[in-house]
């Protein structure tokens, strides 16, 4: 599913040359990415995610080296394939809630399918706020709405950076469970780089960075 | 959601500096296309009312005054000329002079102009009668379309003219006579759509009467000839009240009844030499030597002047074409400011926006989705500016239109659109681009970790 080799990144020539190490990851097999701030977590994530390309190494995704694709190319298979959460989620200021998942369709070059969304918003407890801008929710709605737009192309494997961070423990313990629900619910492979301790008993599959 | 309808909510999300843009694109637009149409409709007006004339012959003053004020009805009159002076003219075999068409100006109706001239001016401008007949008794008046349209006039109605150009209740001829309305035009998109045409002798009997107790040196002989007219066509005046009667049963306006006292006057050339007219204009048989030696030879050797239209009239396009210029200039450097308007609200909403962009990548858009998401909002303002532009141009025309028929009796048209316009569009759409198109590259060159990872 996940196969990374030898990789590394460096910022600038001067600067420490960060090195990884190789994961093999199978699917639906929810990983925890942990380490302590600073270590390169999230440039990991982006390397993984294709975000940005590491200075050496190779990174297998699905049987595909998205390390060897074009830009443009890795940027359509984002989309239809990886599902992204950030620590605090972002949205397309100008639409509302379901704007902006059906953008996510729709920039992914899936078609539009209202029922999807309608059927991910219910799941979530979100459908009375369809026609909300995404600024007029809470911090937790936001978070679910992030998700659903995560999950919303029934993506391979979702990553998830520092998703609980903000949270209080009773939030986290809900955020971390709805996150590993839907992974299972479009056999997606989960996969946190947190350095949040609190996560570490919802996972058996753990890497230390 | 299609990247359309993202640029478009993105253009709504900051109402104020779009608004800003779209304003200043339209007021430019605006300002350049109604310049084209007002030059494009000046053009035609100025050609349509050409009629063929290739003199224009009246008292000295401005040649470019008498030309406006006798083919285009704007200016007032250099003056009058005796019928004597252009008798010669008249004569059907003069070797230069194919035929000539008298006016009388200086009365009005309302702002209306009242012109006396002979039925030749139906063969000069192309006009038609929509009903009624044509002017034949002195006070007789037929009417253009756009007159009888205004002011609600039609056969039979009778009025009293005003001395001047301009509608002024004072300078009523309270003791003349009542013009009466025998014919109206068919509009023929001339000049002659705004007149109220009668006959030259008509004017030399309002102003006898006016100027018969007023002015003792008043030639009596010259009253005493006229009133001698009177009587001797008193005759054929009654023989033609049936005529006007019978007219009537079939039209549907009021009959058309004469004052006893009203004549019918023989050709002018036979008139009292001394009486006054105010131009005439002249159609060569061809543009030959002796047709240009005239003119010199009417401004060396005469008290009258003569002109040529077209010279005129390329003379009055040249000093307007210097404020058309200066206009034109100040409505490209609004659209340019617009321009940089659009450059400016764009490239500093990146700033704000990088997130977004980057967002749009990791859901699978690409670099092309982000430049052209940039370049639709610069395009859509670019789109919207000029049709806003197009709605102020042709409106304003419109207004424009409305006080040129009544002040200036021009016929010019809003819903016209000419190939410059659809020009200007293409301008337009460039312009959005450029506008756009650097912070489009700043949009696609955006570096998607670097803006997750600083972004919190």
């Amino acid at each position: 599913m996940l196969r990374t080799k030898d990789l590394s990144y460096q910022y600038q020539a001067t600067s420490e040359n960060l090195k990884f190490p190789d994961l093999d990851i199978s699917q639906g097999r929810h990983t925890l990415i942990i380490g302590p701030s600073g270590c390169g977590k999230t440039t990991f994530l982006h390397l993984l995610a294709g975000l940005r390309s590491p200075t050496s190494g190779a990174i297998h995704l699905m049987d595909t080296e998205i390390t060897a694709m074009p830009t443009d190319k890795l940027d359509n298979f984002r989309g239809k394939h990886i599902g992204m959460i950030f620590q605090v989620p972002h949205f397309m200021r100008s639409l509302n809630v379901n704007e902006n998942l059906r953008l996510a369709q729709s920039l992914a070059g899936k078609p539009l399918s209202q029922s999807r969304i309608d059927s991910c918003l219910e799941g979530l407890n979100l459908f009375d706020k369809k026609r909300k801008k995404t600024s007029e929710l809470s911090v937790g709605e936001q978070q679910r709405v992030a998700i659903i737009r995560a999950v919303i192309n029934q993506p391979k494997i979702i990553f998830a950076d520092e998703p609980t961070s903000a949270l209080d423990d009773h939030n986290t313990e809900q955020v971390i469970n709805l996150l590993k629900d839907q992974a299972d619910q479009c056999q997606a492979t989960l996969i946190v780089v947190t350095h949040d301790q609190r996560l570490k008993d919802n996972f058996t599959n753990q890497i230390e960075l | 959601m299609s990247i359309i309808r993202l640029a478009w909510r993105n253009l709504w999300a900051k109402p104020l500096n779009t608004l800003l843009s779209l304003i200043l694109f339209a007021l430019g637009v605006g300002l350049i296309s109604l310049l084209l149409i007002t030059q494009d409709q000046l053009n035609k007006n100025f050609e349509k009312n050409l009629a063929g004339v290739n003199l224009v012959i009246g008292a000295k003053g401005s040649p470019l005054q008498m030309i406006l004020s006798s083919m285009y009805y704007v200016d007032a009159p250099t003056g009058n000329i005796a019928v004597g002076q252009v008798k010669p003219f008249f004569n059907p075999r003069h070797p230069v002079v194919e035929s000539v068409l008298p006016l009388s100006m200086g009365d009005s109706y309302k702002g209306y102009r009242i012109v006396g001239t002979t039925h030749e001016v139906m063969n000069w401008y192309n006009l038609e009668l929509e009903r009624g007949q044509l002017f034949k008794y002195n006070f007789d008046v037929t009417i253009g379309a756009g007159v009888a349209k205004k002011l609600g006039l039609g056969l039979g109605h009778k009025f009293k003219s005003s001395h001047g150009l301009v509608d002024d209740e004072g300078l009523e001829h309270d003791d003349s006579q009542d013009f009466v309305v025998v014919g109206v035009l068919k509009p023929s998109g001339t000049v002659m759509d705004q007149l109220i045409l009668t006959t030259p002798q008509t004017y030399w009997y309002i102003h006898d009467h006016d100027h018969g107790e007023h002015d003792h040196e008043g030639d009596e002989g010259h009253e005493g000839h006229d009133h001698a007219d009177d009587e001797d066509h008193a005759h054929d005046d009654h023989g033609h009240g049936d005529h006007s009667s019978h007219d009537h049963s079939h039209d549907n306006d009021v009959a058309v009844v004469r004052d006893n006292n009203v004549v019918i006057s023989g050709p002018l050339q036979d008139e009292d030499p001394d009486k006054l007219i105010t131009n005439i204009l002249v159609k060569f048989r061809g543009n030959n030597i002796q047709a240009l030696n005239m003119q010199r030879s009417i401004n060396e050797n005469t008290e009258m002047q003569a002109a040529t239209p077209a010279i005129e009239i390329t003379r009055l396009f040249s000093l307007m074409n210097n404020a058309e210029r200066a206009l034109k200039m100040l409505a490209w450097v609004i659209i340019i400011v617009s321009g940089l308007s659009i450059f400016i609200s764009l490239f500093s909403s990146l700033r704000d926006r990088r997130y977004e962009l980057a967002l749009v990548r990791v859901m699978g858009g690409g670099r092309s989705t982000l430049f052209v998401l940039i370049l639709l909002e610069g395009v859509i303002i670019a789109i919207l500016g000029y049709l806003l532009g197009m709605v102020l141009s042709h409106g304003g025309m419109a207004v424009i239109a409305n006080f040129a028929a009544e002040d200036y009796r021009y016929d010019f048209s809003a819903t016209t659109f000419l190939s410059d316009e659809f020009k200007l569009f293409g301008a337009a759409i460039v312009l959005g681009i450029v506008a756009s198109i650097i912070p489009a590259i700043q949009a696609a060159r955006v570096d998607i970790s670097d803006t997750l990872t600083k972004a919190r």
